[in-house]
């Protein structure tokens, strides 16, 4: 409690490098964007007016306030298209956050559930692809949903398709790529969470007489709420 | 090896251990036992960690199944009946309580997963909060409460069923001294009001002796003695349950006619129905079955032996005293402070005493 209180000297330094870290590379950036919102181009070095000029002081201050416009955000309004990318990217990053739980909980629950001295390798297994490049990784996806690419040539050669289908540039392809990329993201908290949860739970479910499957319903599916919820914010479809 | 598995006479088994094994791997952890206990009996089972009590009791919730052997309820066989369809409700160790439900939600969950009308569960949920005098906190979340009060939730929320057989698991365990030893006669008084039959489990032998009708002494998977707690202390079947339940002297000797004992401290009287003379018998002596004084005892004390203490035990209401005996070995003696201070200092010369029928002969 009193250590609490009195945070030492230590303790605030500490703390005091990743608020500065923020402040520096986030909060800094964040207010030079919204100042270049209320800009306007120019072709000049830099490509924007007005400039904040110190050395003309106060009526520097003034004048510089007063060429402040808002004709971006009326180019905003004024074209659809800027709006329907906006839902379309809310739309894209709820989908796929929902395919991710499919996907991602079941794995999830099979880490957490395989016997122990199993439960790291399988961990490692889903955080492995992490440790080749990004970029590498998602242009293979390129090669696979090529017009003769891996997809379709095991989609033809199974006889489910009767000829190529033209997956790239599609939603389709959008949606495999961003569940592939996150998945990791969203099995890691899941596993966490579900592995910590304590098994004399469900036992004390079914002595209640609660029958397995309505059990994953009632306590295991609320318990791991939290972790799921905290997948979804590190999803980051939206950033 | 043990008696008194088999109930006797007169009222019939609500629970009944038949033959019942269980093997983890190669290891068993219950071996081969028969054990019957009986309508609104509070039965506690009592032994040493990994003696296979617990095992015992998840095999009658239904978590294990047995290996070999059958448990029957109420005469019918549920060796092979899921924990959910058995009239069974356990108390965790662990409480295991929902933490994303309140206080009620918990208590209400067993209900809920029968067909209940919401008029009536509320009803069962408020009788309940009554019972565990956990009324205004319903609305809390269980993280909120205490250990005392989340202990109550647990009981709360295994007892709404109203279960034939309670199973509490250490059920007190993660009280502190005090609390535990309140809610130790809160439970008596509970198990008498409701008139459920409570099976408890615990390593507490102070514990089993004050809340159980009768208790169920375990090791390796077997029963050692099965009987009412005062016979389970005064007339121990083997040297292991004395040394396990309580305190204990032992003196090994060899039994002659005329109740005496030929034993390395001499002759000692015994009472003479104790055992058949002849054979290796150990006298089991209870710390305050014996008497301890400086000067040499009364004739009525008809065994006596000089030692020197050798340490000192003070518990506050009693103290513990070791005294070195003539062959080197050591006798507990338990005296209540009566005075104010200790009335012996180690180092002390003393004569120990006790009257014929204070031990107990033991063959085992």
């Amino acid at each position: 409690m009193i250590a609490n209180q009195q945070r030492g000297w230590g303790a605030r330094t500490v703390l005091l490098v990743p608020f500065l870290w923020l402040v520096i590379f986030f909060l800094a950036p964040f207010i030079i964007v919204l100042k270049i919102g209320f800009s306007q181009t120019a072709i000049a070095q830099p490509p924007y007016v007005p400039v904040f000029d110190l050395v003309a002081g106060w009526s520097g201050l003034k004048s510089f306030f007063a060429k402040l416009t808002i004709d971006g955000y009326q180019l905003l309004a004024s074209d659809r298209i800027y709006l329907f990318s906006y839902l379309k990217s809310l739309q894209v990053a709820a989908v796929s956050t929902a395919v991710l739980l499919l996907i991602g909980y079941p794995i999830a629950y099979g880490i957490a559930r395989a016997p122990r001295r199993l439960q790291p390798l399988l961990v490692m297994l889903v955080v492995l692809p992490f440790w080749t490049s990004f970029l590498i990784r998602v242009y293979a996806w390129i090669n696979i949903l090529q017009h003769d690419g891996l997809l379709n040539q095991v989609l033809i050669a199974l006889h489910i398709i009767p000829e190529p289908l033209s997956w790239l540039s599609s939603d389709t392809a959008i949606y495999i790529g961003v569940v592939y990329s996150y998945l990791p993201f969203m099995v890691v908290p899941l596993y966490a969470t579900l592995e910590k949860m304590d098994e004399s739970l469900l036992e004390a479910a079914a002595d209640l007489g609660c029958p397995r499957w309505k059990t994953f319903w009632l306590v295991t599916l609320p318990l791991s709420r939290r972790g799921g919820g905290r997948a979804a914010l590190l999803h980051p479809h939206c950033r | 090896m043990a008696d008194g598995g088999i109930a006797e006479g007169g009222k019939p088994a609500l629970v009944r251990f038949e033959n019942v094994t269980k093997r983890f791997g190669d290891v068993p952890a219950v071996d081969a036992l028969t054990l019957e206990i009986v309508q609104n009996e509070f039965f506690a089972l009592l032994g040493p960690s990994g003696c296979g009590k617990t095992t015992l009791l998840r095999l009658l919730a239904g978590f294990e199944t047995p290996t070999e052997g059958r448990i029957l309820l109420d005469g019918e066989d549920i060796s092979a009946v899921p924990p959910h369809r058995r009239p069974v409700n356990m108390m965790f160790q662990s409480y295991a309580l929902f933490p994303h439900l309140t206080v009620a939600g918990n208590i209400a969950f067993g209900l809920r997963q029968e067909e209940i009308g919401r008029r009536e569960r509320a009803e069962r949920v408020a009788e309940m909060l009554a019972l565990t005098r956990l009324k205004g906190f319903e609305n809390r979340r269980v993280g909120q409460l205490s250990g005392g009060q989340r202990q109550r939730v647990a009981l709360a929320r295994s007892l709404i069923k109203r279960p034939r057989v309670l199973l509490l698991d250490e059920p007190l365990a993660a009280l502190d001294k005090k609390l535990r030893g309140e809610t130790q006669f809160e439970l008596m008084q509970l198990q008498r009001k409701l008139g459920t039959t409570f099976v408890i489990v615990t390593h507490d032998q102070e514990e089993a002796m004050i809340v159980a009708d009768r208790i169920a002494v375990m090791n390796e998977g077997r029963l050692i003695q099965v009987g009412p707690p005062a016979e389970i202390y005064e007339k121990p079947n083997s040297r292991w349950v004395a040394d396990f339940v309580g305190q204990v002297t032992l003196i090994e000797g060899r039994l002659e006619e005329g109740g005496l004992l030929t034993t390395p401290l001499g002759q000692l009287h015994v009472a003479e129905a104790a055992a058949a003379p002849g054979g290796k018998v150990w006298l089991a002596l209870r710390p305050e079955k014996l008497h301890m004084s400086a000067e040499h005892p009364p004739p009525d004390h008809r065994n006596a032996v000089a030692g020197t203490v050798f340490e000192i035990g003070y518990r506050g209401d009693v103290s513990i005293y070791k005294v070195r005996v003539a062959n080197h070995s050591l006798m507990k003696i338990a005296l209540a402070n009566i005075g104010g201070r200790p009335p012996f200092a180690v180092n002390d010369l003393v004569w120990v005493s006790w009257s014929s029928y204070a031990g107990v002969m033991l063959r085992d």
